[in-house]
């Protein structure tokens, strides 16, 4: 599959277009499955960028901000990476690019204490840009030691160079900020993990390196899905962890929400950008686009060229081993999403009955056993169920990817592992 | 707006399929089958030992074997109103290659014909195939049902064999009383690398240890074959033997004659490892190959069957669920699995001692 993926990679890799002028934006009103925000504008409100328009209720209270300057136009549903509608609201950029806080604070980046930082990356709205949108400040809110921070470049869905593409062009950038989280947090090691195949890359990170003394950049394979957290962890550090990395004094971040908190210690600048992979050989052209939050994928996707003359397509929010299929190309981006696919649609091939090869065992990085999952979910066997795990899935695919009768194992598993979370309840 | 197809992911898909792994299994039975016409076909038949006719025996038993199986498997399909795929004929084509390798060159063609209609009746069931493999149902029954070991002479013997070695009683050839020495075991048949080339007289398919061994590499690199389980298997006869050979002072040459008799190769490398009624998970299936060593050797040494590795694959496949549960579990606790394995090493000992020293 390697060669496959790097093949596939090639398609966007280093291609960076900027488009961070939209007409309008869709800021979605959720976050993962939760959509308890509550509003802070009303339709007619002129917005600044930064302006927060929202705040997530809970315990994750994470600031929803604004992502251009112009006025709210109201509240439309738009889809979501999920695949769902959700409640977004609608600003008309009007291009001046106002920001809330010009620049305000030029504190030099090592100089926030623990505190501040974590003030700063809560007010900023930082989340995980990995795919999680999990709010930073709550890694770092910890009175325990903090050992190593682990930076996540490896990127291995087979399409995406998001991130790549973000460390080759802000290398120093990235580099800077490390250094000041491990500054401020007395972390002592960092660890760069970035694909082994990345060679250019690595030479650069290795040519700027130098003056960093306890960061190190290490070389995976960018076998997947050795972005989960989990196997990433075991890779670059030999352990294993029962909950959270943290428990083993670990934090990883990806390299995306690095440069964020680069740019909320440097300019005060809330989340309200990141770079998303536009491929596939549903689309004309194949690049990454520095967007708003908000930005709608059709826009992004007219901009760069649009579709290629194919009848049938399948759009993907995500990647292709994780992502989701959507309806219509009205996605309004949000943090979550690291990459929009686009490919012509193939018709499904008839699923065999399974021959219990047992290559989706061999294949798990989890360590169930989806055959014998698949085979209970049929029985409806709970009990087997529990036995089996099931709730250990991380829903990777590779299962389904592996099995040579074209079984779409992974959905079974979610279902199974559905009917264990109602039964727990 | 543009609409898109609605599809659930993931969206790529690996290239291998279903019937690429019959078809590599059906290209290396086939070489099999090539080196047993070689032995029991051309050989003899330059030698003016046979009739051409007699020659092409092994393709009229495997013509026969797979115009009675489809036929069977068809009309059963048609009768359960089941889908057939595109797999299952390139599987019958294989089973059928297995079921006439595991078989004498002298069987009488109605037992090949009671076999291949009993092995594609059970084809159709899914539920029965993963409890017993329908190729060691149908060989057994035939087998054990019709006594055609013990009631034709030197069943196994080729027209070249039946002219040239001894007329050697059954019990000698697959011998179960396996606690006799080198003269009555091996030199019969010249020595033991004879065993390991496939010179010696043996179900179709089963005699050629080294094609056997080029096979399961080829699978192995394939990534089609479940080879814990034929490893686990050699290794846990090769033990039990070891231990055996030296209580009764054998030479080196027993445990190694234990392994190369009696078809263990072939059913270590093409029976044990049939996908449906073996254990997927890594734990799972190296305990069914410990127990299908241990089974193997007490039916050597204390039945009087001569199918001792297929009785052993048969009883194992019941236990299949159990040994992947057992599996399932040990992923995330291998402590747990410690008890199973302990258990079997006390018995691989326990047995291969009794038998080495008070058998």
């Amino acid at each position: 599959m390697r060669q496959d993926v790097m093949n596939l990679k090639k398609m966007s890799k280093n291609q960076l277009i900027d488009f961070s002028k939209p007409k309008y934006v869709y800021i979605p009103l959720a976050s993962g499955k939760d959509e308890n925000v509550t509003v802070l504008v009303k339709k007619g409100d002129y917005v600044k960028i930064g302006t927060v328009i929202g705040k997530r209720k809970g315990t994750k209270k994470i600031p929803i901000h604004a992502t251009v300057s112009g006025y709210v136009m109201g509240i439309e549903k738009k889809l979501y990476v999920t695949g769902q509608l959700v409640r977004c609201i609608k600003i008309e950029n009007d291009g001046k690019e106002c920001y809330l806080e010009e620049n305000i604070d030029q504190k030099k980046m090592s100089q926030y204490t623990k505190e501040e930082f974590l003030e700063t990356i809560l007010d900023t709205g930082i989340v995980g840009l990995g795919g999680d949108a999990f709010p930073t400040y709550i890694k770092y809110n910890t009175d325990k030691k903090i050992n190593t921070l682990v930076i996540n470049a490896v990127e291995c869905e087979p399409y995406n160079t998001s991130d790549t593409t973000l460390l080759f062009e802000k290398c120093e950038e990235i580099l800077e900020a490390i250094d000041a989280i491990m500054e401020i947090n007395h972390i002592e090691h960092a660890i760069i993990a970035v694909p082994k195949e990345e060679t250019e890359l690595i030479r650069k990170l290795n040519n700027f390196i130098g003056t960093y003394l306890n960061i190190e950049v290490k070389a995976l394979s960018s076998s997947y899905p050795i972005r989960w957290e989990r196997k990433l962890v075991k890779e670059t550090k030999h352990v294993n962890y029962k909950f959270i990395p943290l428990e083993k004094g670990i934090i990883v971040n990806n390299v995306s929400t690095i440069y964020a908190i680069y740019e909320a210690l440097k300019q005060k600048k809330p989340l309200v950008d990141r770079i998303v992979t536009f491929t596939g050989n549903g689309l004309k052209k194949q690049c990454n686009v520095k967007l708003k939050i908000g930005t709608l994928a059709k826009d992004v996707i007219k901009k760069i060229g649009g579709y290629q003359n194919v009848d049938d397509m399948i759009l993907i929010a995500g990647g292709a081993m994780m992502g989701n299929a959507l309806p219509s190309d009205e996605l309004a981006i949000s943090p979550e999403v690291s990459c929009v696919l686009v490919l012509p649609y193939e018709k499904n091939k008839i699923a065999n009955p399974c021959i219990r090869c047992g290559k989706c065992v061999q294949m798990c990085p989890a360590k169930l056993n989806p055959v014998m999952i698949a085979e209970a979910y049929q029985e409806k066997n709970i009990k087997l169920l529990q036995q089996l795990e099931v709730k250990r899935c991380i829903g990777c695919g590779l299962c389904s990817f592996i099995c040579p009768s074209n079984r779409n194992i992974r959905n079974q598993i979610k279902l199974a592992k559905k009917l264990c979370e109602e039964e727990g309840k | 707006m543009k609409a898109f197809v609605l599809k659930d992911g993931p969206f790529l898909k690996s290239k291998q399929k279903v019937s690429h792994i019959e078809l590599t299994w059906l290209y290396s039975l086939g070489i099999l089958f090539l080196f047993a016409w070689t032995k029991n076909g051309i050989y003899p038949f330059l030698n003016h030992n046979m009739s051409l006719k007699e020659m092409l025996l092994p393709f009229f038993l495997l013509g026969i074997t797979f115009i009675i199986s489809t036929i069977t498997f068809f009309t059963t399909k048609k009768i359960k109103h089941d889908r057939i795929y595109l797999f299952e004929i390139i599987h019958l084509i294989v089973s059928s290659l297995i079921l006439v390798l595991l078989l004498p060159i002298q069987v009488p063609i109605y037992v090949l014909i009671f076999g291949s209609v009993i092995m594609a009746i059970l084809e159709c069931f899914d539920k029965i195939k993963k409890y017993m493999n329908p190729i060691v149902i149908s060989i057994l029954i035939v087998i054990m049902g019709t006594s055609i070991l013990t009631s034709t002479p030197n069943i196994y013997y080729n027209a070249y064999e039946q002219k040239n070695l001894e007329a050697i009683s059954m019990p000698s050839l697959i011998d179960h009383n396996h606690l006799v020495g080198y003269q009555q075991l091996v030199q019969p048949y010249g020595k033991i690398k004879n065993f390991a080339i496939g010179n010696v007289p043996g179900a179709l398919g089963a005699t050629s240890i080294i094609l056997l061994s080029i096979i399961f590499l080829y699978l192995v690199y394939k990534k089609n074959i479940k080879w814990e389980i034929t490893l686990t298997y050699l290794f846990t006869i090769f033990i039990m033997s070891s231990f055996i050979g030296n209580l009764s002072h054998f030479g080196y040459w027993y445990p190694i004659y234990q392994i190369l008799s009696g078809g263990v190769m072939f059913v270590a490398i093409v029976l044990a490892t049939d996908n449906i009624s073996t254990p997927v998970t890594p734990i799972g299936k190296i305990l069914y190959g410990l127990g299908l060593g241990i089974l193997t050797i007490l039916f050597r040494y204390f039945t009087p069957y001569y199918e001792a590795a297929l009785l052993s694959v048969l009883l194992m496949s019941f236990l299949n669920s159990i040994l992947d549960r057992i599996g399932s579990i040990a992923r995330f606790h291998f402590e747990k699995s410690i008890p199973f394995f302990l258990s079997l090493w006390v018995l691989m000992i326990g047995i291969s001692v009794f038998i080495g020293t008070k058998y």
